[in-house]
């Protein structure tokens, strides 16, 4: 099936840069809104995390104690950043797949500042102690609503494309932004009504909460990064995807598992005793859409290391997809009944969250703005050390929160288990995992930093104008594509 | 195929001594990123690895026994403690009041409560021994008499010399009137009920009637009463239907629960 | 009007037909929210009025008595009258009970059990 790749005509290059141009100022709005709260959302993460081994660190500014800078952290990391870097991703993805270009920029844009604006207020009543308290969903009630709604003005677009495309292949990447879009508004519309706008029993809330804090990332980050990785594969490697098949079987198995998992966190509680054993069985069975995407993607690319490695959108895409692998073999592994009694209250399950939203997702989405930027500013990125501190620091911290998260929690289990010794030697034992998960934040501030510098630049319009990427291990001062040069220059490249 | 009429609108973003016509012509140069983009291809057809098959087995097996050490995970009585949640009343199911009971035990349970609240406990002590400041109701012919003398005790206090249990008191100021801190004819018969029939005191319930019937009698004087002035003028039982130790009550209203309601 | 697949009724349709696909759910659950309520009160809830009227009470009494200046007035002066804590030795340490372990040899009384 596999014909000879990279016959570009005009008319496709045509539509390509129109739809581009079409996009460009919601797309790079959302990306670099989304990675100025990536670095405050670890900024508060680095302080919440000192604040769980050092209570005094900063204890004189009240607004940032230790509850409040924790859901303040969580909260712009998930809705300041991956909420942002996912819708960019989308509306991106969906129009190019669908090769329609987007009518509803403006609305689009305005809906982005409007998501910016709600989030910026949420933050700062959460930091001013009038979050509402539920585990990331700590924004004041009257705001989730809006949320809501600033979310269909920026994605129903993308299900109308949809629905108006030229007849013919329907794309794996287009299964899972189908999905994702509207797996959402299910999960924050029942999260909303259930939490926040019924008045069931207390209980029941906090169910539905678990289930939402999974479902934000199972079913729609998740399905986003995968999207992407689904089209960046095959994109710049050239090569079909692997197989449909294998596709179609990790698609569904991560539609029928992604929806039960989520009350696992609360296995003792006084819940509807199915709850929390389906989710802890959904989470052990994560490890089949995981072991079958990676399978797709990863042989996808093979024998084409050189091009993974000097690639930056493969390289961070292939990590992600490496990392959602490993998510898979630890969520298997932690989430059986002996595992979850021993790491219940600790560290393991905020290592197994960081994996997900910052392991898989967040590189996934770097890989696509590594793509996307480009194209939409139609300027090349400034710097290839940039990206490579940005993707080594980011992996080696990543590693260090998750190693240090998870040994922390067990040792933090097994401690707590012990009921001969006194709390407080638990907590000494583990400390100094927690110093390794501050530390790692540490590194992954200025890993995101380089990033989103480098990406306002981009924003600015300042990029490199040239013919040819910036490729990381630029061996050859000879590039493959030819001698470099200005944009004016091109009658000497071919395509 | 490129359209030379939307030069206007291809307003490129670049430097101004860039010709705009110049570097329309190179169309691709406009837009390197996307020209040298690659097309995506229809999907290979390989089958599901037979690996990927087993593994998932494994997996799902795996899944399956966590599922599995939920036990019974429908079944209620597994999981909630015997006695947790109250049996259904004897009026019906989906009858949800508070269950009654017998008239004795409901009344000397909420008396007690009085009797706390009232801080009788404070100077006749929680066991009804009495002491430095007053007498015992324990084995108090006072307490287990006439019900008339006990109801005017309570509702005006006593003062002067008084027998009780064969010893003489004789408290400076006396007992005060403790009918505010009593307060109702509720009340004060759970309370009477309680002080006749605690600490091997063997009495009968005074029912709300009869601490109706008490309260009107008090309003006829004031101040505190003496000894002498209840044995001369109180020294009979309050009037008023009797009531059976084990009659149904309610707990809350202490009235049986087949009376029509007041 | 263009009859291919992408043509303003197309557009106009499939945007008012995603949203209601979207709001099903919420539109759903407002439907079915009220009927499976049910109208049982529980005993629990019986005995929480009782308890919620006696809270109220005590607690409009509590606000009611509260004075607030009085209590702001005192706060402030606390920092500036003088600490009550006795100054070391100026107190007599009070003996110990007689034949208790410890009056013989505080050394040989039991380690505290820390």
């Amino acid at each position: 099936m596999s014909e000879t790749p990279s016959t570009t005509d005009i008319h496709d290059i045509e539509l390509r840069s129109s739809i581009d141009r079409s996009l460009r100022h919601p797309v790079m709005f959302f990306f670099a809104s989304g990675s100025i709260w990536l670095v405050l959302g670890i900024l508060l993460g680095f302080i919440a995390s000192a604040k769980k081994h050092a209570p005094e660190f900063l204890d004189c500014i009240s607004w940032i104690d230790a509850g409040k800078v924790d859901a303040a952290h969580l909260s712009a990391l998930v809705y300041g950043w991956g909420c942002q870097a996912a819708f960019g991703m989308i509306i991106w993805l969906m129009a190019r797949l669908t090769r329609k270009e987007c009518t509803a920029s403006g609305i689009i844009l305005v809906a982005g500042h409007l998501w910016n604006l709600i989030i910026m207020v949420g933050i700062v009543t959460i930091l001013a102690g009038q979050g509402s308290g539920v585990t990331l969903m700590a924004f004041p009630s009257y705001i989730w609503v809006s949320l809501l709604v600033v979310y269909l003005m920026i994605t129903l677009w993308s299900l109308v494309q949809f629905q108006v495309r030229d007849a013919g292949h329907v794309y794996v990447s287009q299964w899972y932004l189908l999905a994702g879009l509207l797996w959402f508004p299910w999960i924050l519309g029942s999260a909303i009504f259930f939490v926040f706008a019924s008045e069931g029993h207390p209980l029941m809330a906090a169910a539905v909460a678990a289930w939402f804090k999974s479902g934000v990332f199972l079913l729609f980050l998740l399905p986003t990064a995968l999207a992407s990785a689904y089209y960046l594969a095959p994109k710049v490697t050239g090569r079909p995807v692997y197989s449909y098949n294998v596709a179609l079987f990790g698609f569904w198995a991560l539609a029928f598992l992604g929806p039960w998992a989520g009350f696992q966190r609360l296995m003792g509680a006084p819940i509807p005793q199915f709850l929390p054993y389906a989710g802890a069985a959904a989470m052990v069975l994560i490890l089949i859409p995981a072991l079958a995407v990676g399978l797709n993607i990863l042989k996808t690319i093979q024998d084409q290391k050189e091009l993974a490695a000097q690639s930056p959108s493969l390289r961070f895409t292939t990590s992600g997809i490496v990392l959602f692998i490993i998510f898979g073999v630890l969520s298997f592994g932690l989430n059986t009944v002996p595992a979850i009694k021993m790491t219940q209250f600790s560290y393991t399950g905020y290592g197994l969250d960081i994996l997900a939203i910052y392991g898989v997702f967040s590189l996934c989405a770097f890989g696509a703005i590594y793509f996307i930027v480009p194209r939409v500013t139609r300027r090349e990125w400034l710097s290839s050390r940039f990206i490579t501190w940005h993707f080594f620091l980011s992996l080696y911290a990543v590693a260090s929160i998750v190693c240090c998260a998870i040994i922390g929690g067990i040792i933090q289990g097994q401690g707590m288990e012990d009921l001969s010794q006194p709390f407080g030697t638990m907590a000494e034992r583990s400390s100094s995992y927690g110093w390794g998960i501050t530390i790692a934040w540490a590194f992954l501030l200025v890993a995101n930093f380089v990033f989103c510098l480098h990406l306002l630049l981009m924003w600015a319009r300042l990029g490199r104008r040239s013919s040819h990427p910036t490729l990381l291990q630029n061996h050859h001062p000879e590039s493959p594509h030819g001698p470099e040069g200005e944009i004016d220059n091109i009658g000497s490249v071919n395509a | 195929m490129s359209d030379h009429s939307s030069t206007s609108e291809m307003r490129p973003d670049l430097d101004e001594n860039i010709n705009v016509a110049q570097a329309h012509e190179a169309l691709s140069g406009d837009t390197p990123a996307a020209s040298r983009e690659k097309r995506l291809l229809e999907n290979g057809m390989e089958p599901v690895s037979l690996w990927l098959i087993f593994i998932s087995a494994i997996v799902v097996l795996v899944g399956g026994a966590v599922l599995g050490q939920g036990g019974n995970l429908f079944g209620y009585s597994e999981v909630v403690k015997a006695g947790y949640l109250r049996e259904d009343s004897p009026l019906g199911p989906g009858e949800a009041v508070i269950p009654p009971g017998p008239a004795l035990e409901l009344y000397v349970k909420a008396g007690q409560k009085v009797y706390a609240a009232a801080a009788c406990a404070g100077c006749h002590q929680p066991t009804g021994a009495g002491g430095a400041a007053a007498p015992p109701l324990a084995g108090s012919e006072w307490a287990m008499g006439s019900t008339a003398a006990l109801s005017q005790i309570i509702l005006h206090g006593v003062t002067g010399p008084i027998t009780v249990a064969g010893k003489e008191y004789n408290f400076a100021g006396g007992m005060q009137s403790m009918e505010q801190g009593v307060g109702g004819a509720k009340n004060l018969a759970a309370l009477m009920t309680y002080v006749r029939n605690s600490w091997g005191n063997q009495g009968s319930i005074v029912s709300i009637e009869m601490a109706k019937n008490a309260l009107e009698l008090a309003k006829g004087r004031s101040g505190q009463t003496t000894a002498q002035e209840l044995k001369a003028s109180y020294d009979t039982m309050l009037e008023g239907a009797e009531l059976a130790p084990d009659t149904l009550v309610d707990p809350k209203t202490l009235l049986p629960i087949d009376a029509p309601a007041e | 009007m263009d009859h291919t697949r992408d043509n303003p009724l197309k557009r106009f349709t499939s945007f008012w037909l995603a949203l209601l696909l979207v709001t099903t759910f919420a539109i759903g659950a407002l439907i079915l929210w009220p009927l499976s309520h049910g109208d049982v009160e529980t005993v629990a809830d019986l005995k929480a009025v009782d308890r919620l009227q006696v809270k109220a009470e005590v607690q409009k009494a509590q606000t009611e008595n509260l004075n607030a200046e009085a209590l702001a007035e005192a706060l402030a002066n606390a920092a500036k009258a003088p600490s009550q804590a006795p100054s070391p030795g100026s107190m007599a340490v009070p003996s110990l009970a007689p034949e208790s372990v410890s009056a013989e040899d505080p050394a040989e009384s039991p380690e505290p059990n820390n």
